[in-house]
């Protein structure tokens, strides 16, 4: 096991190198000077100079990049070009709002969308399955911004039961994790229905069935369990939808988190926090799908053999 | 040639699921409205018409915008914005992942290595996160969304493809080809497209309404077609300003994506269970 | 352990404490606006969004009535000396500010000559004439010497610009910090600032006024979108709402538990231009402005405004047309003159480059992105392609800031073509709005307009202590040289529509954007 552990942690090296690589080009290459971005509202030459001096900027690209490589996995994102307070602060502070907001839509999707698809696929082509399908189908075909403003126009505006906007309490979270909870729920009644299918459809589940076990044991005993695994992996690539689907559904609640963060960074030419954004969410992103790998292994020993 | 069309099990399957029917004729009436709605369109989208923010009328169809602009005509045009965008992302990541995957999956070895860490990367980014770095340096516009969203779609098609070759080149008559020394690409064009053909095009379905979302998810968020020219998720974001009063304005965009992305969504579920019988089955 | 324990009797005191405040009830106005402060240092930023907020915190030497007079504030009384040139400014004794710290004659000349050094000039440079001296006379008695003589000091003191700031905190905490935590005079105290979302202000319980906070907190809130703002007023999350758009506002007004404001303002939205870009020379200006047509835009955006065509209304003191009349036909006859030939795309071309051009906008003004994007397709009229830049204030101010600063350190023109401001006069003449004198380069002006004497000479006898009519003829003169420059393409007035809960009382609105919250309270 822990050489598989090991074996997946060098594997994520050069995917972390070219995460790096990317975001690095996303500052380095889009116009401007970032040295006077940088230097603030009062910069004259010398202090622009020195600036270019301090980031390294007077160093050729490769040295540039290493540098930036050293800082960032010493966590130094640099400085806002705007506001001049450092990155990490900024992104540190997005980040809770974000997790809160992610979390519950993550409950959601577990606690809806796994059922919807079991639903789904104990009693494929039944009443029960079509009308799972078209809700899931509803869920992944719905602009998750556009169902945001029904929610506001519904409970909000002609309700006045929750609020529209930013944060505060627990009731703020409520339409943006159900916004963001949306799609994730779609997706993964779709894909649970998909892996039940194809678990129920095994052998050794007819074999089950066959020799008298009632259906419900089955699905249950057989069907889930090794669904399963499946399942932990669809809601660890869930994470994805979640994370992206944060940006939209965070301006549309003018919620202040890493999405909204990142969209007005990218208005305001904010590059070291785009920079710094787009990162931090790559490499949560990758990390957690390499927890999901090493659970899966410890799940089922067949992976590490391979 | 209609004769042995009908005869083909998958079509057969395909006319006969309600399903596929309802979701085929709705995207078509969508591609029409994309080939011909700025012909169809009763004015010019971008100019002022009339007083702003008037309700639907015999003279605008769907009322008018913040600015006295006919939401009906722009509506149209953001048809063909959309399907234009979705298209070409599609194809953009279909050929450059499509290229990528048979070069992998073919000659294996070290440029597969490579190919799939390069699909690693860029799936490091989870969903519209990569078609926003790429907007960060290429800035907003029409073309450049085509891009962004294309490149987004690269590594999908290039793991699938990639995955699809492996497979089939194990198989008897790619082998047997192989062993009658026929060149590289005539082995690819001849044998592995055309098997190739079903999963690709259910997977481009369901890409096409990826696609799509993330268009109108970038123009909303103001970083994808640019105003004044007219998008769905534009005309959302627009909407938005005025929802309390005007909540049409919104509305009538916000439906038409999702109407078109639930089509399309559902036509690849009825392609894939038409090519694929045996998941079917396995569920009766 | 003995650590433990501490921690322990700190969370009960924390508890001990919070339930005691909920048991007094404690009242809070809570105001939402479309933006926040830029950050909470006087001496660096002023644009509204800022100064709403730190003028509850700090006051200037002199305040006034919404008529636009001028009345004591930390100044009681105040005396030209015979020089002409200098003011001897009487202070109020016995004032302290919110950490304790005294406010006298050394505070006052700290700030002024914080404010105005010529080394690192403050916000409120561009607005004074130089000052040769401050001089404390005693503990409660200042004398400022102006470089020239001005009819406008006394006014421009008054402003949400020249703020008296804590001098012993400021220097204690240093600038940055400061720009976190200020202290001053006024009637509410800062208490803390979570970035983007809000700001939260307690009751000054010192504070010297007879009219002072009558509530016990206020809470700025940030709600950038409107509708949502609008919202959260109906369910009772905030009590009071700034920048209602028209059309939300017909829909608030009537309605019960609502009252409403409309209040015409001395605040005009301009365009402005970088008048050193190389594809914004003075002929492209011109068809620009041209090219503007203003009934056009009032249709659009309705009760949020009304057209405009100089530095703030007919009425101001000072006020000249300088906009230029709306004719397609001169605005393309200057654009071929100009070079740019218009090519089968309907965009205008010149040396292979579009006449591509950008406005950075911040948006926060209701009806200025449909006054923006108006202008947009007027433009396209005449092959001009604009692209609207939405930024936040602070990228907005930061963008305009260093271009003003590479120009005048270095000559080096910035890369920002247009923008969208909404100023407002806070003096009553609209010389709070117009550049300082260019040729001596003591101040640096965003449009990057050059040095011209006359306009500088006409600018001197515009401000100085002269009768009425040479003070008008002056301004007249300026208003010519404004209308050749057309750096400054005035859209609209803005109406000021405001909106809070009936439990409100004691509000006025002001329409000089001075927000005062003495006296507000908020009943039941």
């Amino acid at each position: 096991m822990l050489v598989f552990v090991g074996k997946r942690i060098l594997e994520l090296l050069p995917v972390l190198f070219g995460v790096l690589l990317v975001t690095f080009a996303v500052t380095r290459f889009t116009p401007g000077d970032p040295a006077i971005l940088m230097a603030g509202e009062d910069a004259n030459q010398a202090l622009i100079e020195a600036t270019r001096v301090r980031l390294g900027l007077d160093q050729p690209i490769p040295t540039q990049f290493g540098l930036y490589v050293i800082r960032a996995v010493q966590g130094d994102l640099g400085v806002s070009y705007v506001r001049s307070v450092p990155v990490t602060e900024l992104i540190g502070r997005a980040l809770v709002p974000t997790a809160q907001l992610a979390g519950i839509a993550m409950i959601i999707t577990v606690v809806v969308g796994i059922p919807l698809g079991i639903v789904s696929a104990v009693r494929p082509d039944s009443i029960w399955d079509f009308a799972a399908r078209i809700v899931s189908l509803i869920g992944v075909s719905i602009p998750n911004f556009f169902f945001g403003l029904l929610l506001i126009l519904l409970f909000s505006l002609a309700l006045g039961w929750l609020p529209s906007y930013g944060t505060g309490t627990w009731r703020h979270l409520i339409l943006p994790a159900l916004t963001l909870g949306t799609f994730s729920v779609g997706l993964v009644a779709r894909l649970t229905r998909a892996s039940m299918l194809d678990v129920l459809s095994q052998d050794y589940v007819r074999t089950a069935r066959a020799k008298g076990l009632r259906g419900v044991t089955v699905v249950y005993k057989h069907g889930l369990r090794n669904a399963a695994i499946a399942i932990v992996t669809i809601l660890g690539l869930n994470l994805g939808s979640l994370l992206s689907g944060s940006v939209l559904t965070e301006v549309v609640f003018a919620y202040p988190g890493l999405g909204r963060l990142l969209v007005d960074a990218i208005f305001n030419r904010d590059y070291a926090i785009v920079q710094g954004a787009i990162l931090v969410i790559a490499v949560i992103y990758v990390l957690v799908n390499l927890g999901v790998d090493l659970l899966y292994a410890s799940v089922d020993p067949r992976i590490r053999v391979e | 040639m209609i004769a042995t069309l009908k005869e083909n099990p998958i079509v057969r399957e395909l006319v006969r699921s309600r399903i596929a029917q309802i979701s085929a004729a709705v995207t078509a009436i969508y591609v029409v409205l994309a080939l011909f709605g700025p012909q169809i369109a009763p004015y010019d989208p971008t100019q002022l018409q009339t007083m702003p923010r008037q309700g639907p009328s015999a003279e605008h169809w769907f009322g008018t915008d913040e600015l006295g602009r006919d939401i009906f005509s722009r509506m149209l045009v953001s048809a063909r914005v959309a399907m234009t965008v979705g298209f070409v992302a599609v194809a953009i990541g279909f050929v450059v992942g499509g290229i990528m995957g048979i070069v992998a999956g073919f000659y294996r070895g070290w440029a597969d290595s490579v190919i799939m860490r390069v699909t690693d990367v860029l799936l490091a980014f989870p969903g519209i996160l990569l078609a926003l770095a790429v907007i960060t340096f290429l800035g907003p516009g029409l073309v450049n969304t085509m891009i962004a969203i294309g490149i987004g779609g690269i590594p999908g098609y290039a793991r699938l493809v990639r995955g699809e070759v492996l497979s089939l080149v194990e198989r008897d008559h790619v082998t047997a080809a192989r062993g009658l020394g026929a060149g590289s690409v005539r082995l690819v064009a001849k044998h592995l497209f055309p098997l190739l053909f079903s999963s690709l095009l259910v997977y481009s379905t369901a890409q096409l309404a990826r696609a799509i979302l993330a268009e109108a998810g970038l123009s909303y968020l103001g970083l994808g077609v640019q105003p004044p020219d007219p998008s769905w998720g534009g005309m959302i974001s627009s909407g938005q300003r005025f929802f309390l009063t005007s909540p049409f304005m919104a509305i009538y965009p916000g439906t038409a994506i999702m109407v078109l992305v639930f089509a399309l969504n559902l036509l690849g579920d009825a392609l894939r269970d038409a090519l694929n019988p045996a998941l079917r089955r396995s569920g009766g | 352990m003995r650590m433990s324990l501490r921690t322990v009797a700190a969370s009960l005191a924390a508890i001990v404490l919070t339930v005691g405040s909920v048991a007094l009830a404690q009242s809070t106005l809570t105001i939402a606006r479309p933006a926040d402060v830029n950050d909470l240092n006087p001496f660096r930023n002023a644009n509204n969004a800022t100064s709403e907020v730190t003028y509850q915190i700090h006051e200037g030497l002199t305040t006034f009535t919404p008529d636009v007079e001028i009345q004591p504030a930390l100044a009681t009384d105040w005396e030209l000396l015979d020089d002409g040139v200098t003011w001897r400014l009487f202070l109020r004794e016995g004032v302290e500010f919110h950490t304790g710290n005294p406010f006298n004659a050394e505070v006052v000349k700290w700030n002024i000559e914080r404010m105005l050094n010529p080394e690192d000039p403050g916000v409120a440079s561009g607005l004074f004439a130089d000052v040769r001296e401050v001089t404390v006379v005693d503990e409660y008695t200042v004398d400022v010497e102006l470089a020239e003589p001005s009819g406008v000091f006394l006014a421009l003191l008054g402003a949400p610009l020249m703020m008296m700031a804590d001098m012993e905190h400021f220097e204690a905490v240093g600038e940055s910090e400061y720009a976190s935590n200020p202290s001053g005079t006024g009637p509410f105290a800062f208490e803390s600032w979570d970035p983007g979302a809000r700001v939260t202000l307690v009751a000054n319980e010192n504070y010297w006024g007879d009219v002072g906070p009558e509530v016990d907190r206020v809470v700025f809130e940030v709600i950038p979108e409107s509708s949502a703002r609008v919202v959260a007023l109906r369910t009772g999350e905030v009590d009071m709402t700034f920048a209602v758009p028209a059309d939300q506002m017909d829909d608030l007004v009537g309605r019960d538990g609502i009252q409403a404001w409309r209040t015409p303002t001395l605040r005009t939205v301009f365009i402005e231009a970088n008048t050193q870009h190389h594809r914004l020379t003075r002929n492209v200006r011109h068809a620009l402005s041209h090219a503007v047509n203003r009934d056009q835009i009032s249709t659009i955006i309705g009760d949020n405004g009304s057209p405009a065509v100089g530095h703030g209304p007919p009425e101001t003191l000072g006020f000249y047309d300088h906009s230029l009349p709306y004719d397609v036909e001169a605005a393309n006859a200057l654009l071929d003159e100009e070079g740019w030939e218009l090519g089968n795309d309907g965009f205008r071309h010149k040396d292979g480059e579009r006449l591509d051009l950008s406005i950075l906008a911040r948006g926060t003004t209701p009806g200025e992105v449909e006054a923006l994007q108006v202008v947009q397709l007027q433009w396209r009229e005449i092959g001009v392609n604009l692209s609207i830049d939405m930024v936040d204030a602070a990228a907005w101010v930061s963008t305009m800031e260093n271009g003003a600063e590479a120009w005048a350190e270095s000559r080096e023109v910035p890369d920002h073509m247009l923008w969208s401001s909404a100023a407002g006069i806070r003096t009553g003449e609209v010389g709070y709005l117009l550049n300082r004198p260019m040729c001596h380069q003591t101040t640096r002006n965003w449009g990057l307009v050059d040095c011209n004497p006359d306009y500088d000479e006409a600018f001197l006898a515009s401000q100085a202590p002269l009768p009425m009519d040479e003070r008008e003829a002056a301004y007249e003169r300026m208003g010519e040289i404004l209308q050749e420059w057309q750096q400054r393409i005035p859209l609209f007035h803005v109406q000021n529509n405001t909106a809070a809960g009936d439990h409100v009382s004691g509000f006025e609105v002001n329409p000089q954007d001075m927000l005062n919250l003495r006296g507000v309270s908020v009943g039941q």
